[in-house]
């Protein structure tokens, strides 16, 4: 074996230690405690649809949840106590977000993949570009939840949105096989295309 | 075609209503919050329907819970979309026109919570969750800007 492929293989060795790694990080029922750090037990109810709810969630709301605007009103109007709380509070709403989009995005391509395995219209060039966009979609989530446990939701914008766009672009994949998926499990899951 | 033009006459009189709504009432109300509390205030809290009285007999029952939810979701969705800041103000706004004593409403609204019912159904989880939680911080917000005394 030569020296590059040597350093390739430990490069793959090196992330896929780092997605099981990040996997392993996300505690069980980490999502249900976004908000009851503040809202008590009865918080939970909030986030109790997560796995069933019937539509994607608001691109505005992404973009409120990543911006920077409320943190800083939080730091100029109130204690330091209250600006951890805060912090604390909007990245479990982050990262129950991203993990939610991940599971999601992960149950659409295992329903796809069994659906399509015998169908007569099975294109390989289109299931390896979907195969394609679908890795980068998991690993841009793992990496915004990396990002959200290191630093916190404001100023990752930018990331939030690229995962929306490869979202949809994936959704926009599997909408292209026809019948492949069923029209309310895509819903469910919000991989719509945006047309 | 038939039941193309019933539907375009059905969302054309919820449209209607829905406007009739805005012009006759929510105009009437200040501030976002309030217009939130009261449109929550029209559902059921066992079925999940909406009634207003006045919008059913101009309208129907049908059309009018239809507008109802409509305005419920536009106005929760400026809400969820609203920074904290005028969240803040929002709030603020609503608790004067409660004429309420300060200190009452504060602990009132963070122990009972009644934010909590006011989100509308099949709302996206994570825009529930924002919302009450910014809920909460702008009633800490509040509560510490007017230097009123913690009950933890």
């Amino acid at each position: 074996m030569s020296e590059a492929t040597a350093i390739v293989a430990l490069v793959f060795l090196a992330l896929g230690l780092l997605c099981a790694l990040l996997v392993l990080w996300r505690q069980p029922g980490a999502a249900n405690s976004a908000a009851a750090i503040h809202h008590g037990p009865a918080a939970p109810r909030v986030f109790s649809s997560a796995a069933g709810h019937s539509r994607e969630c608001p691109t505005e709301t992404i973009e409120h949840i990543f911006g920077s605007q409320d943190l800083d009103f939080i730091r100029c109007k109130s204690s330091h106590r209250l600006r951890r709380a805060f912090e604390r509070d909007r990245r479990q709403i982050a990262l129950h977000w991203v993990w939610g989009v991940f599971d999601e995005t992960q149950q659409i391509m295992s329903h796809h993949f069994r659906s399509v395995r015998s169908s007569p219209d099975l294109s390989i060039s289109l299931e390896a570009k979907l195969v394609a966009e679908f890795l980068l979609h998991q690993s841009l989530c793992l990496a915004l939840a990396a990002a959200l446990r290191l630093a916190g939701p404001d100023n990752l914008a930018r990331l939030a949105a690229a995962v929306g766009n490869v979202r949809r672009q994936v959704g926009a994949a599997v909408e292209s096989f026809p019948g492949a998926v069923p029209e309310d499990l895509t819903k469910s899951s919000g991989l719509q295309s945006n047309s | 075609m038939a039941a193309t033009m019933f539907n375009a006459l059905r969302l054309s009189t919820v449209e209607e209503a829905y406007a009739d709504l805005r012009h006759r009432t929510l105009s009437k109300i200040q501030g976002n919050f309030a217009r939130l509390i009261y449109l929550a205030s029209t559902r059921d809290y066992n079925s999940a329907r909406y009634f207003h009285s006045g919008l059913a007999d101009r309208f129907s029952p049908e059309i009018a819970a239809k507008a109802l939810e409509l305005a419920h979701r536009e106005v929760f969705r400026e809400l969820v979309s609203a920074s904290l800041e005028n969240l803040a103000h929002e709030l603020e706004l609503y608790m004067r026109s409660t004429r309420e004593n300060p200190a009452d409403f504060f602990r009132a609204w963070q122990a009972v919570e009644p934010f909590r019912v006011v989100v509308p159904v099949d709302t996206h989880p994570t825009s529930a969750a924002l919302f009450i939680s910014n809920v909460s911080f702008a009633l800490e917000v509040l509560r510490s800007n007017l230097k009123l005394p913690q009950d933890h």
